[in-house]
């Protein structure tokens, strides 16, 4: 069983050893809004939304700018599209430049004083920082964490909740790894798929080991090595497995509209977890309670001795 | 228990349910009032990413100019996000907008124009002892106020009043503390006139009367006038807040703009769907699984989506974003496996030779547990969420910390209950609840 341990581990550990590699060097793949942009917002007045988005495109296009989002939006004085771009150009009047196009090719006046028709560039948005958000998610990790180690050490042992602990902490790392190196572009909800992995690792985890304590304590199972126990295990808790993989990966796909990068790494979280509750868990419930049987034995010979 | 009574409590249960779901579901006028009753649902405070807000853009003046712009805009944005965030905005965002501006994105909730509005009429706050618009050193200005906030306090025997509490500083590195200046004006006043005067840069705006004695206390509670409501509490809060700042902010003309949805325009709509199916769902393989005990799953899986919508409506710092949605299919998936453990449990008693009513008894005792084990879990890690995480786990954690403590609740007792009156309606055919005794096995 030892060599197979490492076996199962040489994966998230080649995961891990790639991510850091890979955060180090090129670091995450932020969304626009960590990145910065610009903002373009154009009053449409009576051009069809179509119409007018193929105007800005035509425009943009010339000076090779791509429209990154754009969204539809509503003032006072009717829609509003507003664009997010982002340029590598320097050019000082580039933003000026592209107003100015843009009244010509909306035929608007730029001196008149109709707010129906206006046309607004700003200036550089600069990007949301993401130190504070992810630092603050990771304190609360590791303060959550703690609280369920204490929970877990006082209901059932150290071993069980130091094991928890750990499979959650190797599902957040695996979930971030992945998103990493499949370069998925993070926006400040990323925060939401380590909040989510982390919620999600501790109830898989915990309802894994509520199975090995109650078959372990299984007068049927008495006889039975940890490997018998474990399978069992895993054998009688298949099929919730199943549901509650299908359930939760259901609720982040009806998410995936929304932010697909997000939702991604919601579901390699989930995938972690599932991963290291299958073949990670069960090794390290293994090595605990062998070494509580270990002791009684130990005891047991003892007095015998005596 | 006779099988009348039971049935009588299942009819009474469900009238209960129906009614939760129509006070949850529709909006009515409420009868010889002038009020409506606006449904649990419908009273959730929805967040930017779900339903949109307003954008405004506020351009910043250094009234030092001896200060950094570039430091000065950092603060002012972690400073207002603070103050947003204590007013019930969590989800707001403030950014930077090239070298003089900050962009605020607010959602549409607890009406933000005047939000928007107030954040750029905010001046330099002033508290004198005469009415005078002449600066004096005596003044008590924004670096002496460490704290305001809206707040109820009594004002009399028998009333309330909203109004504005303003903490001042202990300490100062300067002169005179916050406290110290506060102490002197009031000994001032009470000498003559009885009264200060509250200025946002020339505009007076609340007279505060009745000083007869220096206040040592470092603390002013201002209400009446223009104060009559908690709103209005709010906006002065803010307005004091804001006047706080070093840095003058001033909205750029024409820039608030509605901002739609960030999320597909139809969300609320499909994500509503979506957590219906999972609830069908669930309840259908209770159903077929376990039969009559899948439906009792459904009564349980209502009494906590009703319970669930009541507290989100009635906590006021919920605010319901993505992740709070997340966090409700989450809530539902953990109710769901409550009960599928606990009616696991009594199947497995079943299969082993007792009795229905021993089964459920003994299957209830060792689900106990477990179940509590999976819920407070999910409530350590929620409750560390909501109180130390970003605006995206705040409702996540939040939202999730409700619905685990509800579906605890819910399992717990409301099941056990649910099981406890059936007996009498069923205890001697094990088919109608899915049972079946196992291999080689005879009733004990």
């Amino acid at each position: 069983m030892k060599s197979k341990y490492w076996l199962k581990l040489i994966a998230p550990v080649l995961i891990l050893v790639l991510a850091i590699v890979l955060f180090f060097t090129v670091g995450f793949n932020k969304s626009l809004e960590l990145r910065g942009y610009y903002l373009l917002e154009v009053n449409i007045g009576d051009y069809e939304l179509s119409e007018a988005l193929d105007k800005i495109e035509n425009v943009l296009n010339d000076k090779e700018i791509t429209i990154e989002e754009y969204i539809p939006e509503e003032d006072d004085y009717g829609m509003v599209i507003a664009i997010k771009y982002t340029t590598t150009d320097s050019n000082e009047h580039l933003q000026e430049n592209i107003k100015d196009e843009l009244f010509t090719e909306f035929a608007y006046n730029s001196s008149s004083l109709l707010e129906q028709t206006y046309i607004k560039v700003s200036d550089f948005i600069q990007p949301q920082s993401m130190t504070a958000p992810i630092s603050s998610i990771l304190l609360a990790v590791l303060i959550g964490l703690v609280g369920i180690f204490v929970y877990i050490a006082l209901r059932h042992s150290t071993a069980n909740a130091f094991s928890i602990v750990l499979s959650a902490i190797l599902d957040v790392l695996l979930m971030i790894s992945l998103t990493i190196i499949l370069r998925l572009p993070i926006s400040s909800s990323f925060a939401l798929a380590i909040a989510g992995t982390m919620v999600f690792s501790v109830i898989l985890n915990t309802l894994q080991y509520s199975k090995f304590i109650e078959n372990s304590n299984d007068e049927k199972m008495l006889k039975l090595n940890n490997d018998e126990i474990i399978k069992i295990s895993q054998q009688m808790f298949s099929k919730e497995l199943i549901v509650l993989i299908m359930s939760y990966l259901f609720a982040v796909c009806v998410f995936a509209f929304y932010n697909l990068s997000t939702s991604l790494s919601l579901v390699f979280g989930i995938l972690s977890s599932v991963y290291v509750s299958q073949l990670v868990t069960p090794h390290l419930w293994a090595m605990a309670y062998r070494r509580r049987v270990r002791t009684k034995k130990e005891n047991k010979t003892a007095v015998n001795n005596d | 228990m006779t099988k009348k009574l039971s049935i009588l409590k299942y009819v009474f249960v469900s009238i209960a349910v129906v009614i939760g779901i129509c006070l949850s579901v529709f909006s009515f006028p409420i009868p010889f009032t002038t009020s409506n009753f606006n449904g649990f649902i419908n009273s959730i405070p929805l967040g930017l990413d779900v339903a949109g807000g307003y954008s405004a853009v506020y351009n910043i003046e250094l009234e030092d100019s001896s200060n950094s712009l570039a430091e000065e805009i950092d603060y002012s944005i972690s400073f207002i996000k603070d103050v947003l965030n204590s007013q019930g905005y969590s989800d707001a965002v403030v950014t930077k907008q090239g070298d003089s501006q900050i962009r605020l994105l607010v959602s549409n909730n607890n009406d933000p124009k005047t939000l928007i509005s107030t954040l750029g009429s905010a001046g330099d706050i002033y508290i004198k002892s005469s009415e005078t618009t002449n600066t004096s050193t005596s003044d008590i200005v924004g670096e002496d106020i460490a704290r305001v906030y809206s707040t109820r306090l009594q004002t009399s025997e028998t009333e309330f009043s909203w109004g504005v509490m303003i903490e001042f500083t202990d300490s100062s590195t300067t002169g005179k503390s916050g406290a110290e200046k506060y102490e002197d004006l009031t000994s001032t006043v009470a000498s003559s006139g009885n009264t200060i005067y509250i200025y946002m840069d020339d505009e007076l705006y609340q007279s505060v009367g009745g000083i007869t004695s220096a206040q040592t206390s470092g603390t002013l509670f201002l209400s009446g006038g223009g104060i009559s409501s908690q709103q209005t509490a709010n906006q002065f809060a803010l307005r004091v807040l804001v006047g706080t700042l070093e840095t003058k902010l001033s909205q750029d003309p024409n820039s608030v703009i509605e901002i739609p949805s960030t999320i597909t325009p139809n969300f609320l709509m499909f994500a509503c769907v979506a957590i219906a199916i999972l609830c069908v769902l669930f309840v259908v393989l209770l159903v077929i699984k376990f039969r009559d005990f899948g439906w009792i799953s459904l009564l349980s899986l209502l009494i906590y989506a009703i319970l669930v919508v009541f507290f989100m409506q009635a906590v006021p710092i919920v605010l319901l974003t993505l992740g709070g949605f997340i966090a409700i299919a989450v809530g539902i998936a953990l109710l769901f496996f409550s009960h599928t453990i606990l009616f696991k449990n009594i199947a497995n008693e079943y299969a082993n030779g007792k009795k229905i009513h021993l089964s459920i008894k003994s299957g209830y005792k060792k689900s106990v547990l477990t179940i509590v084990d999976i819920n407070v879990v999910a409530i350590i890690a929620s409750f560390v969420m909501w109180f130390l995480g970003d605006s995206f786990t705040i409702s996540f954690g939040l939202i999730l910390s409700i619905s685990s403590l509800i579906g605890l609740f819910t399992t717990l007792l409301v099941t056990k209950a649910f099981m406890k009156w059936y007996l009498p309606i069923n205890s001697s055919n094990a088919k109608k609840l899915g049972l079946k005794r196992g291999e080689n096995v005879n009733e004990i």
